[in-house]
């Protein structure tokens, strides 16, 4: 009780200390918590996306590619065991076109009669649609567009554009929140029909009889059903959208783990601090009876209460930070996420790491600090050393802690180990190899406290030696903070250089795509669905009897499997120098093309990685008539997919999956004939019903995506670094409050304030510079490990570049937050009057 | 002065020397002490004569580099930690000559502190420790945080808390030393009294003759040595000493 | 007032248990009437003799006043018998006929036999044909000085009492007056130890 209102009160006494402590946990809470929120939140929105279209259906039945196929099959589904309801289900991908442009909607072609035994139809106003020229929306999607009952609707499917009249408006949730709200409801018959006349379904959706299991029923409807059509659960589609979203992942990551040590860091300091301020106070409990134990569940439970409110503020700042990041990775996706929704397991993480990390931060100086006697404690005139005098463990710790992300880079550069494993090894390892530099800081202070203090006394005179003085006096102090600066640096510096590494490598893939002057399409499928409205094959003829045309090709997209993996397959017809050439990663470039048209395939390198597949062997892909052995022709770097991609030659892939119509023209003007080009297109898609974008526009598209990555990469940064500098603030403050006599006595003897200020700013850049040595070092590895990791997780080699620029500004950055830091408590000793400095306590 | 069999405290051949080798300091040196029950003793000595150490030794403090303590007959070489912080909890009470007290807690707090530490129910603890001060003379003081407080006061709450276990014996080391005469002669009276209505054993290290000359029996410590002990002889009546000191 | 009524209230107040002889007041009166500081009048009594009715002049108002004001802090006597005692105790020491170790005394540590019991006097204890040493002299002091110090306390707040002698002014003062002095010599006694040990070598 007094013991718990003591702690208290004490840390209300001390509210910059106590918001240190608590800042550097909720740091590490809130990227940990931001970061799964958001790549939870992507996952789950994949998964729900087709469970929340599946309604109460348990099981679907679809064509492998998620073609279409032939709806009599719903008959023979419905009169299987187990099943108690089978409905069709056709979807098309459309573009709603309304005033304000076009966007991408998901009609959904059902049986009225028979749909309500799988999906709810609340209406908010109106009714079912009766006939194929009716359609039933969202109300949300209602409001967007400024649509009423009774309105029509333009839509433009593959087949092209129609105009549907709003018959009904559907309340939120259910079907009516698949694809984000993006959807729209209307006979078998309309769905087909804006697909292009394509007779048949694109899905059976099963509801399963109660008292029959899931499984069983899914088993025997899979021996049932005619080669090439799969029975699955609805969120099996969710695979495609998962997998691209790996290699964000893992950025994340490492980022959320390198906050987690940053925080843990934090905290230690500013409790060692807490500690040595409190000496005496401990001295007095032990002494009037307070044994060991008391002593450790004291502090064990301060280090619990500041962890815990750590994590409750951390969970506030993660919430921030996931918005912001899923943002990001919408745009990175080029997909709608729906907005954040708070799940259990992150919360859970959070509420458990959050006091965790603070009493594992803290366990070891508790305990060490418990086992003192009382009189040690109370002379602390005598004990003062035992506090701040690293043990002798700590350089071998250190670069022990340190030989784990050497390995795994290595690993990760000569490849030898299971590269996923290995990638999941990196953010442990990280996390290792910065508590080992930190644990080093003491030893390279230490070595450089001689040319520091040289330095700094010949820029600051006197001032510049007695601060040295100082930090050497408290040693662990300063090198805590010295460490936290140095996480800093190695985030600022190590992090920001792989990602820029990233960023410079998409804009160049973006550069390869060059030889077209401008893509017609209707709209980009996003990753989840692969699906968008196409166009037809006969636009070809159009397109290239146009004069001012040099070459024309064309792009489509659907979804398959390899060897079992779902992936999204790329049919693309490149009769000029096509961007795959540019990207081939293994294999023969030159007769790429050729080898593809002779029905080989081309495979992204994520995936090749993944089932570890070479060129000449050959790969299992699902096709329309079964599964069926094709041979590897070479592996490509791609962004598309996420690098889970499976390329085939135009004429292949419509033959094997059926695929009709197509996603994108990508289009090279004749010489000097571009803007001829771009009218000509421009007047062909008003008539056709499609978008011209130059490849300027696109890369702008990209660069933005880029922009945002790189705009929250610096966000982060900052953050890292205002925590550095708090702590930086703490340090200083404490060398201040405990030398207040001393400094009072300097004042008193000759210093001017002038001079107080400069030593304590000159401590500040001296940890700052110190901090550089690790940092740039864990820096250096840190870029490398996540160049080799991008590797083992893309298959394709990036350069390792560094970007100078950013090395001088972490440099510049960490000294000026250092000096920036400092500058509190300069003020507050310069202050301070001679007469109350000397008499304080 | 009852003469118990079994001392309070049994110190014998403590030595104590701080550090080895040339820098070596023995602070006490072959020093026997016994403290009867209801005693109250004054250890006196230049400073730095080991007197602190000495104390800190008889209250389980600090290890004695050779030699024994005994306390209530039992040995502290004895026992672990956690026995010997249990003995200092129930058995002895402490009071340093400044920084007594923990400065965020009220003085009803620090009182209760060891009671509670000891398991009491927080609101048994209070109660006690409102008693306490009020035999302090405190009882308008109870909420008032030591920075409120005088260094007379502040030193009666740290008499309250080491009296609140109902301790075998109070060990004080120099609990006048930062106080005025009169304050600190306040004090004194306070043991004294403590000692003559309640029977408590009290051992005190001061530097004041005259507080010194208000126990018992008065140890002097020569260079970590006792060099002499002088047991008090009960006081003449008052009118004889008045018509000596009148000549 | 009169010769008498001065005489009941020194002996009452400022010097209790004390008498005055009744030819020095009027020894005094007389001097104070010479100086001008007093004047006499002459009553006439039916029953008793007359007296004579000192009244206080001017004059004498001042001087009063000056007297009380001035302070009197004039160093006691320096020609003390115990600093006598420690010289020549150190110079027969010096001479190797007066230096008792206080190892000797040390040596004897048994329960109340230590060193001589309280009061012991000097050639109390063993080395009849040595005197006693500057120590030994420092140590009996001190200890009559305790003994001393001790009585007063007692005095002060004796045991079971409801009313402490020092209840009446007078008495705390002296009482305070002389522990105070005592004090003072004991410390006195610490620094004659310090600074004899300090020549020793
Ligand atoms: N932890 C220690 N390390 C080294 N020397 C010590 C230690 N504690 C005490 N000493 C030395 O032992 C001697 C006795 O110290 P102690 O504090 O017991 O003296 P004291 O009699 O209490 O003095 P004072 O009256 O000034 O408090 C001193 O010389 C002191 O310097
Ligand atoms: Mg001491």
């Amino acid at each position: 009780m007094i013991v718990q209102r003591y702690s208290r009160r004490y840390m209300r006494r001390r509210p910059g200390r106590t918001m240190l402590s608590v800042s550097g946990i909720a740091i590490g809470v809130a990227a940990i918590f931001g970061i799964s929120l958001t790549i939870g939140t992507t996952r789950n929105a994949y998964q729900r996306m087709f469970s929340e279209l599946a309604g109460r259906a348990e099981l679907e039945i679809v064509a492998s590619g998620y073609g279409a196929f032939d709806g009599d099959l719903t008959r023979l589904m419905a009169n299987a065991p187990g099943v108690a309801a089978a409905v069709p289900v056709a979807v098309a991908a459309a573009a709603l076109t309304s005033a304000g442009g076009w966007s991408a909607i998901q009609v959904l072609g059902v049986d009225p009669s028979r749909d309500g035994l799988v999906r709810d139809y609340r209406f908010y106003r109106g009714r079912m649609f009766t006939d194929g020229n009716e359609v039933v929306i969202p109300v949300a999607l209602a409001d967007r567009t400024g649509v009423k009952v009774g309105d029509a609707l333009g839509v433009m499917g593959s087949a092209g554009s129609v105009s549907l009249r709003v018959s009904g408006l559907l309340e939120g949730g259910g079907a009516a929140a698949f694809n984000g709200g993006a959807v729209a409801f209307t006979s078998l018959a309309a769905a087909q029909r804006l697909n292009g006349g394509a007779v048949g379904i694109t899905s059976i959706q099963v509801v399963v009889e109660r008292d029959a299991r899931p499984e069983e029923v899914q088993r025997s409807l899979q021996s049932i059903v005619p080669a090439g059509m799969l029975v699955q659960t609805p969120a099996a589609r969710a695979a495609l959208g998962e997998a691209a979203l790996f290699g964000t992942e893992r950025g994340l990551g490492v980022l959320s783990v390198v906050s987690l040590v940053a925080g843990a860091f934090v905290i230690l300091n500013s409790f060692l601090m807490g500690l040595s301020e409190r000496t005496r106070s401990f001295a007095l409990m032990r002494a009037l009876g307070m044994t060991r134990s008391q002593v450790v569940r004291m502090l064990m439970g301060e280090a619990a209460l500041v962890g815990a409110i750590g994590a409750v503020v951390g969970m506030g700042l993660g919430m921030a930070l996931s918005v912001v990041l899923n943002a990001i990775v919408a745009g990175v996706l080029g997909a709608a996420l729906p907005p954040i929704r708070l799940t259990w397991p992150p919360v859970a993480l959070s509420v458990l790491l959050g006091p965790g990390v603070a009493v594992a931060a803290t366990a070891l100086p508790a305990r060490r600090f418990s086992v003192r006697s009382p009189l040690e404690l109370l002379g602390d005139r005598r004990a003062a050393g035992l506090t701040e005098r690293p043990s002798a463990w700590l350089p071998g710790a250190g670069l022990a802690c340190l030989l784990f992300p050497i390995l795994v880079t290595a690993a990760l550069v000569w490849n030898r180990v299971g590269s996923e494993r290995l990638v999941s090894l990196l953010a442990p390892a990280m996390a290792s190899g910065l508590i080992g530099a930190a644990l080093l800081v003491p030893g390279i202070f230490a070595w450089l406290c001689r040319p520091l203090e040289r330095g700094l006394t010949r820029v600051a005179g006197t001032e510049g030696r007695l601060a040295i003085r100082d930090l050497r006096r408290h040693r662990i102090r300063s090198s805590l903070t010295i460490a936290v600066l140095a996480i800093c640096v190695v985030v600022s510096f190590g992090f920001g250089n792989s990602m820029m590494i990233s960023v410079d490598d998409v804009r160049q893939w973006v550069d390869h795509v060059t030889p077209y002057d401008y893509f017609a399409r209707r709209l980009w499928p996003d990753v989840g669905t692969m699906s968008a409205p196409t166009m037809p094959e006969s636009l070809e003829g159009v397109l290239r009897s146009l004069e001012s045309v040099d070459v024309v090709d064309k792009l489509c997209w659907a979804a398959t499997r390899v060897n079992g993996v779902v992936v999204m397959s790329e049919i693309g017809s490149y009769s000029g120098a096509g961007p795959i050439a540019q990207e081939v990663a293994e294999g023969d470039a030159a007769g790429l093309y050729e080898r593809l048209e002779s029905g080989e395939v081309a495979l992204g390198s994520v995936l090749a990685k993944k089932l570890n597949v070479r060129p000449g062997q050959t790969v299992t892909v699902q096709t329309r008539a079964g599964q069926r052995p094709m041979r590897v022709a070479g592996i490509i770097s791609s962004y598309t997919g996420g690098g889970m991609t499976l390329h085939l030659a135009w004429p292949v892939g419509v033959d094997t999956l059926g695929v009709s119509g197509v996603h994108v023209w990508m289009l090279r003007a004749a010489p000097g004939r571009r803007q001829a080009l771009s009218d000509a297109l421009r007047r062909l898609g008003v008539e056709h019903g499609f978008h011209v974008q130059s490849m300027e526009q696109f890369r702008a598209t990209v660069d933005g995506a880029m922009s945002g990555v790189v705009a929250a990469l610096w966000v982060i940064i900052a953050f890292v670094f205002v925590v550095a500098s708090l702590g930086t603030v703490n340090t200083l403050t404490m060398n201040v409050i405990e030398q207040m006599r001393q400094l009072g006595l300097m004042r008193a003897v000759a210093m001017t304030r002038r001079q107080v200020r400069r030593m304590i700013v000159s401590a500040a850049a001296a940890m700052a510079l110190t901090s550089l040595v690790p940092g740039v070092a864990m820096g250096f590895l840190l870029a490398f490990a996540m160049g080799a990791s991008h590797h083992a997780v893309t298959g394709y080699h990036v350069d390792m570049t560094i970007h100078y620029s950013l090395l001088a500004v972490t440099v510049i950055g960490a000294v000026a937050t250092a000096v920036a830091a400092a500058l509190v408590p300069a003020q507050r000793a310069a202050s301070m009057p001679i007469i109350e400095a000397i008499r304080y306590e | 002065m009852t003469t118990d069999p079994i001392p309070v405290i049994r110190g014998s051949a403590l030595t104590r020397t701080f550090g080895d080798g040339a820098a070596a300091v023995t602070a006490v040196s072959e020093v026997d002490i016994e403290v009867q029950r209801g005693e109250f003793v004054a250890v006196m000595g230049p400073s730095g004569c080991g007197k602190s150490t000495l104390l800190h030794l008889l209250a389980g403090l600090d290890p004695p580099t050779s030699g024994r303590v005994m306390v209530d007959g039992r040995d502290l070489a004895d026992m672990d930690d956690d026995t010997l912080t249990l003995l200092r909890r129930r058995r002895i009470g402490f009071v340093f000559q400044a920084f007594n007290l923990l400065d965020v807690l009220t003085a009803r707090e620090n009182v209760a502190l060891p009671l509670e530490l000891d398991g009491r129910r927080p609101a048994d603890a209070d109660a006690r420790a409102v008693a306490v001060l009020e035999r302090v003379g405190l009882s308008d003081r109870l909420d008032h945080t030591p920075r409120d407080l005088s260094g007379g006061e502040q030193q009666r709450v740290a008499l309250a808390r080491a009296l609140v276990m109902e301790p075998l014996v109070l060990m004080a080391d120099e609990p006048t030393g930062n106080l005025d005469t009169a304050t600190g002669q306040a004090i004194t009276d306070l043991l004294r009294s403590l000692v003559d209505d309640a029977g408590q054993t009290v051992l005190m290290v001061t530097h004041n003759p005259r507080h010194a000359s208000s126990a018992d029996r008065i140890l002097h410590m020569r260079d970590g040595r006792l060099v002499d002990e002088q047991r008090m002889e009960s006081p003449r009546a008052a009118e004889a000493l008045i018509a000596e000191l009148q000549g | 007032m009169h010769g008498y009524e001065l005489k009941a209230a020194y002996e009452s107040d400022l010097a209790a248990g004390t008498t005055l002889n009744a030819g020095q007041v009027y020894q005094t009166l007389d001097r104070l009437l010479r100086d001008g500081l007093v004047t006499v009048r002459v009553v006439e009594q039916s029953v008793r003799p007359d007296r004579k009715v000192y009244t206080i002049t001017d004059a004498g108002r001042a001087s009063l006043a000056e007297w009380l004001a001035s302070p009197d802090a004039s160093p006691p006597a320096v020609r003390d018998e115990m600093l006598i005692k420690l010289l020549v105790a150190r110079r027969l020491s010096r001479a190797g006929v007066g230096d008792r170790p206080p190892a000797a005394c040390r040596g004897e540590t048994s329960d109340g036999a230590r060193c001589g019991a309280a009061g012991g006097g000097p050639g109390s204890t063993s080395s009849a044909e040595k005197f006693a040493g500057p120590n030994e002299v420092l140590r009996n002091e001190r200890r009559a000085c305790m003994a001393r110090l001790h009585e007063i306390n007692a005095a002060l707040h004796p045991r079971q009492a409801k009313d402490p002698a020092g209840g009446d002014v007078r008495t705390r003062l002296l009482l305070e007056l002389a522990a105070l002095r005592l004090e003072a010599q004991v410390k006195w006694l610490d620094r004659c130890e310090a600074i004899l040990r300090g020549e020793k070598p």
